[in-house]
């Protein structure tokens, strides 16, 4: 299990699908005459955008902090050291005292940077949770808010889908 | 759906797309209806 896991490449095809569902929905939102429809349209299409915006640029942050895991575990074996999880640390084993010496001396360095990494991963999540969720809330409302002028206007069984 | 690398975000990722999905069913039932309607009048 790597210590920065996920498939920015599917992250990446979810946003553009996501933004050319957008797209489409942008087409024939003007032909739409004012009402709940149109509103709804107009919500769908700006939140699918968004959604798929933050998609994107998650799936480009994931593949920045793939991209610098492989490079700092390169840099740790370099240094004779262990990655361990987002843990640098000195191997097992006996080791002559300046072999001993230098690798104490690069782990601390070694060790922020896998804590940077950690850290910018997180945020990337963070951002990506907090951008889908109000999506979800607010699509959740404009929907409510179409089936409910429907529920009034029109009896409300037919749009219950 | 992609593997976000965190169950958590991966559950907020599923549920976006639920609910842009049951929007888009409301959409199109909504202007199906419409549509019906405005035959039926014509």
């Amino acid at each position: 299990m790597t210590a920065v896991p996920g498939d920015p490449a599917g992250c990446s095809q979810l946003g553009a699908e996501l933004r050319t569902t957008a797209a489409r929905l942008a087409e024939v939102e003007p032909a739409l005459p004012p009402g709940p429809e149109a509103d709804l349209v107009r919500a769908l299409l700006l939140r699918l955008d968004r959604a798929g915006e933050a998609c994107q640029r998650f799936a480009q942050d994931l593949a920045a902090a793939q991209r610098e895991l492989r490079r700092l575990a390169l840099d740790v074996e370099g240094a004779g050291l262990v990655l361990d999880g987002l843990t640098v640390a000195e191997p097992w084993g006996v080791a002559p005292a300046e072999v001993a010496a230098e690798r104490r001396r690069r782990l601390p360095e070694l060790q922020r940077r896998s804590e940077r990494l950690g850290a910018t991963a997180a945020r990337a999540r963070g951002a990506l949770r907090r951008a889908l969720d109000e999506g979800t809330q607010a699509l959740r409302a404009a929907t409510g808010a179409t089936t409910g002028r429907r529920t009034a206007g029109w009896g409300g069984s037919s749009v219950t889908a | 759906m992609p593997d976000t690398g965190d169950a958590v975000t991966g559950r907020s990722v599923d549920a976006f797309v639920e609910e842009a999905a049951a929007a888009l069913r409301v959409l199109a039932g909504a202007l199906g209806a419409a549509s019906a309607a405005g035959g039926s009048r014509s």
